[in-house]
């Protein structure tokens, strides 16, 4: 049976599958189905019908219509036209309207549409996932893996490009941006091959520069220019759905200027009055540069922005993948030449369905997602547990996989074995100590304050589910504690078949350096103490040496940081305060000591 | 083989008759009849076993006194030459004189009466006085009994009286070989052998099943062995004759049946000589050579073999067989060597052929599970094909429709556009070039596609 792609788009949706060597996307007339679902009257319509009902840009409820359900995902019970509708039903009209599309064709009708594979965007989190997951299921399909959008447009690009394997390793070690500008939204992903796998190193989005935003500032403008031609005030009257239709025949003259000089809009039965009632504006493509650069440069600039938040500019980029419909646009195109350069720019020829058909190759392949940096548990003294290294495979429908690790509570002291979880910035297995990390969360698990080092055994497993959620959970043993957290933004890599997923066998980092782990600036951290071996090193010296005071011994040669930590913590033997209580001055009262060099000498 | 044991003057008591020996009831029945008879015959051996004057003996010293024997062997040849001679009286004939089997003639008669022609009833009665010894018949006496071979409802029920004293079967196994004897003249020999069949069929012994099954010529012999184990096995349910028969006695009656029995299968049944002989060495020659007990009476009985023929004939018949067993084995075992060779050799072929079947299986698996694969990627690649031509077909076809349609909008527009009061060219001019690019597009899309 074969498993299709599928693109659940903002703005459109789709669905693509491989057959034989060929991918088959199914389009309505040549177009994408539009994401937009009508409840107009109590009849739910899905599709292009939804979508002329839609009078303005932007996503969401507009009436009784609804356009890209997936941003409503997770939001509480909506009212549509007068019904409190769950978004999760709203999101199965949709899917389930294209699986009948699909269905229903001459060559869909062959095939048995019951498993997919579905695309996400970069930042939708887990739970949202698994309400998208419970979505596709009640429309008849299990979703078999989840795909972020820019890595499946990235996939199929190299999958079906001439010589594949060779651009791969061509590529291997470089940047790739994923610039996908919609309808709604425009999302960038930064990507990079390592050792055959596509990473993403950065993401950004907005829906401020989606392709109907466009529209509506080129209807906006059209109808200024009339009512100045016709000397109407602006209280006048529309005939119904007129600016509706003036919409529509805004992105057909931004479509057209694409390729035209000039285009006249002209639209009749739009205004209501007496006599002439059409709408005749002469457009240019330089008005259309003034009323919608800003636009494009606010898009483009998104791009500088975020190569160089992730440390590297646009120069660095080996490859510029354009998708999406206002990719066509000569302005958005001639901008990203001018970024990267004509030779490094691909506008994908079929931009509507690069993803999904990505999609369908990833389905095709079996690619599976596999964790793109490493997931950590800091230890005692900052070094680090990799609970999940990098490479790690994601897991399908229906499986979770997991690691647990048994570990030791070091300094139970304060009655807590405390747990952060980190994940480096650098994606792959070897990470140095001293890399900069991002604090994902932390466990607090009640522990034997009383008892000593060691004694308190901690359990610790990580776990990823179909919904790619990441969950930790920390026991200790003794004491019988339990913390959970779960964490949705974990970073994925996507395998390329054929080329082997060096990152499961390669060596991971001593991870016992001594360097000085580093954080983000401004990231909260907390002082581990947790080890995962029985290492009297990891223990800090004050409360070490309330359990073994041998150990302090100079013949025993403890660590200096030990018994600095000792000295630092232990009361002042005057006033008995801690020596390093600021109201503790006992130390300037000491007369000063001569040093002696005739010490145990007669003279 | 042994002789019948009348020779042996085996004592017959006759109730309430003690002390008189009376070898055989033809003396009786003679001795009746002499009684009706003018006997010319000075003497009658009742007469003179009663006067006991002793006749001449063929044989032997004279001077010593006959034996109760003897006398009642002479009596009863002075009476069979005394009835012969009264009976042949009143038939035309030759002379009649007993035969023994080796063409003894009764020198007494001859020449010295006219012997009457010999007829059935007298040869019967002939054969019963000699009591078990061989009978002969020469030529001329075939002839006559040829002539005189029909024996009326009386004389057959006076012989088969006469029979029934016979009670140890002694005369009939004579008879038969007699008859058997009888080459040219059929009647007799049929004559003869029906009056033994009667013989049999009166007596006790052949009222047992087995025994009656073989009289019968319509019914299939029962098995040999168990025939003449039946045989042996006799012991009579009654009283024969309402006279005890002696252990002694009863033996001799089953040896004699027995050797009836085998001449009765042989010539009436057409039993194989080969399977009377089997059976006879089973039944009674192989116990009977259980009872020696050591070498010495090996000795004995081997040197107290009367009929030397069979004996010879019988001992070249197993060298025979031995012989003919030892080649037999030598081939046998020559052609078991050549056949297992053979079958090991074939046993070979056949494992060479078995796994040569099995290769072959194999590679028509092989070649069956390629060919499916083959054509399921046939199949495949087919319908891989199809469903791409349909693909091709539908994406264009929306294509054309989606094209169609905005060309219909815009010239709807573009006409609209024209209709007004002041027509707008431009607009329409716009609209009319799109379409035609669009149509010219299409048409060049086609045209790539075919």
């Amino acid at each position: 049976m074969p498993v299709f792609g599928f693109d659940f788009g903002t703005t459109n949706s789709l669905a693509s599958v491989v057959v034989g060597d060929r991918v088959v996307t199914f389009l309505e007339s040549g177009q994408p189905i539009p994401s937009v679902v009508s409840y107009e009257g109590g009849k739910v319509e899905v599709g292009r019908k939804a979508r002329d009902r839609l009078s303005g840009a932007g996503l969401g409820v507009q009436g009784s219509t609804v356009r890209s359900p997936k941003s409503l995902l997770g939001q509480d019970e909506l009212v549509i036209d007068g019904v409190r509708r769950d978004s999760v039903e709203i999101v199965k009209h949709v899917l389930d309207y294209v699986r009948r599309f699909v269905l229903q064709s001459r060559v869909g009708r062959e095939l048995n549409m019951d498993a997919v594979v579905a695309t996400i965007p970069v930042n939708m989190n887990g739970e949202r996932r698994a309400l998208l997951r419970q979505a596709f299921l009640h429309a008849g399909m299990g979703v078999v893996q989840f795909v972020h959008e820019p890595l499946a447009a990235l996939y199929g690009y190299l999958r079906t490009a001439e010589n594949g394997n060779d651009l791969i390793k061509r590529y291997d070690g470089k940047l790739l941006l994923v610039f996908d500008w919609g309808g709604g939204t425009l999302d960038l992903t930064l990507c990079r091959v390592i050792d055959g796998l596509l990473v993403q190193v950065a993401n950004d989005g907005t829906e401020e520069v989606g392709g109907d935003v466009f529209d509506e500032e080129l209807r906006n403008e059209i109808e200024r220019r009339s009512l100045v031609q016709r000397r109407l005030s602006e209280d006048f009257l529309l005939l119904p759905d007129a600016r509706k239709r003036l919409l529509h025949a805004s992105e057909e003259a931004k479509i057209n200027l694409s390729s035209r000089g000039t285009w006249n809009v002209f639209l009749d039965n739009y205004y209501d009055v007496d006599g002439d009632t059409a709408i005749d504006v002469q457009l240019e493509r330089d008005d259309l540069e003034k009323i919608v650069g800003n636009l494009v440069r606010k898009g483009v600039a998104r791009i500088e922005r975020m190569v160089e938040k992730a440390g590297y500019s646009p120069s660095s980029v080996a490859l510029c993948l354009a998708t999406g419909g206002m990719v066509n646009m000569p302005l958005v195109k001639n901008r990203l030449d001018e970024l990267f350069g004509p030779m490094r720019v691909h506008v994908s020829e079929r931009s509507a369905s690069a993803i999904a058909e990505g999609a369908a190759w990833v389905a095709n392949d079996e690619a599976r997602l596999h964790l793109a940096k490493n997931i950590e548990l800091v230890l005692a003294r900052n070094s680090h547990l990799s609970l999940l290294r990098a490479g790690f495979e994601m897991p399908v429908e229906r499986e979770v996989r997991k690691e647990r690790y048994p570990l030791f509570c070091v300094d139970p002291t304060d009655g807590f074995g405390k747990f952060s979880i980190v994940s480096p910035n650098r994606p792959g297995p070897n990470v140095p100590a001293g890399d900069l990390r991002r604090t994902l969360g932390h466990l607090l698990v009640e522990v034997d304050s009383k008892a000593g080092p060691f004694r308190e055994r901690l359990e610790i497993e990580a776990s990823v589910d179909q919904d790619l959620i990441l969950t930790v959970s920390a026991w200790s043993l003794n004491q019988k504690g339990h913390a959970e957290a779960k964490f949705y933004d974990i970073e994925f890599a996507l395998a390329f078949p054929g080329t082997g997923n060096k990152w499961i066998s390669a060596k991971p980092y001593n991870s016992t350096s001594k360097e000085t782990d580093r954080h983000e600036r401004g990231s909260l951290t907390m002082r581990s103490n947790v080890a995962a071996t029985e290492d009297l090193s990891l223990v800090p010296g004050e409360v070490l040496y309330r359990f073994n005071q041998f150990y302090f011994r100079t013949e025993q040669n403890p660590p200096q940081i030990q018994v600095l930590e000792k000295l630092y913590y232990a009361p002042c033997s005057i006033c008995g305060l801690r020596s390093n209580d600021p109201l503790c001055n006992c130390g300037s009262l000491l007369p000063p000591q001569i040093p002696s060099s005739n010490y145990g000498t007669r003279t | 083989m042994t002789n019948d044991t009348s020779d042996k003057g085996i004592p017959i008591r006759t109730k309430g008759r003690k002390g008189v020996r009376n070898s055989a009831p033809v003396a009786v029945h003679v001795g009746s009849l002499a009684a009706n008879l003018k006997v010319e015959s000075p003497s009658s051996p009742i007469h003179q076993t009663e006067s006991k004057n002793l006749p001449s003996r063929e044989s032997g010293n004279s001077d010593e006194p006959f034996t109760e024997k003897e006398i009642s062997q002479q009596s009863l040849t002075q009476v069979d030459g005394q009835r012969i001679q009264q009976i042949g009286g009143s038939q035309s004939g030759t002379g009649v004189s007993l035969q023994p089997g080796n063409g003894e003639k009764n020198s007494e008669d001859k020449g010295k009466r006219k012997t009457p022609p010999l007829t059935m009833e007298v040869f019967i009665f002939q054969a019963y006085s000699r009591k078990g010894q061989r009978v002969g018949l020469k030529p001329n006496q075939e002839k006559s009994l040829s002539a005189n071979h029909k024996l009326d409802q009386d004389a057959f029920g006076r012989l088969l009286d006469l029979a029934k004293q016979d009670r140890l079967l002694q005369v009939p196994r004579q008879l038969l070989l007699t008859a058997r004897k009888i080459q040219s003249y059929p009647l007799p020999k049929k004559v003869l052998i029906e009056f033994v069949h009667a013989v049999l069929k009166q007596h006790p012994i052949f009222k047992g099943e087995l025994l009656r099954i073989v009289l019968e010529e319509d019914k299939q012999i029962p098995s040999l062995f168990s025939l003449y184990q039946s045989i042996k096995s006799f012991s009579p349910p009654f009283k024969i004759q309402d006279e005890h028969l002696e252990q002694e006695e009863l033996e001799k009656l089953r040896i004699n049946t027995l050797n009836l029995m085998t001449v009765w299968l042989f010539y009436e049944r057409n039993v194989r000589i080969d399977e009377l002989v089997a059976v006879l060495l089973q039944v009674i020659w192989k116990p009977a050579a259980a009872n020696l007990e050591n070498d010495s009476q090996l000795i004995r009985a081997l040197t107290e073999l009367d009929e030397l023929e069979a004996i010879g004939w019988v001992a070249e018949r197993y060298l025979k067989n031995v012989v003919e067993a030892q080649d037999g084995e030598q081939r046998a075992h020559n052609e078991a060597v050549n056949y297992r060779s053979e079958a090991n050799s074939l046993r070979l072929s056949l494992e060479q052929e078995v796994q040569k079947s099995k290769d072959l299986k194999e590679q028509l698996d092989a070649l069956k599970q390629t060919s499916e694969e083959a054509v399921g990627a046939l199949q495949r690649t087919n319908q891989e094909t199809k469903t791409h031509l349909s693909y091709d077909i539908e994406v264009m076809r929306g294509r054309l429709i989606e094209n169609l349609r905005i060309s219909i909008d815009r010239l709807q527009t573009g006409l609209t556009a024209l209709n007004r009061e002041i027509p707008r060219i431009e607009v329409m001019t716009e609209r009319a070039e799109l379409v035609i690019e669009s149509l010219q597009s299409e048409l060049k899309e086609l045209d790539g596609e075919v």
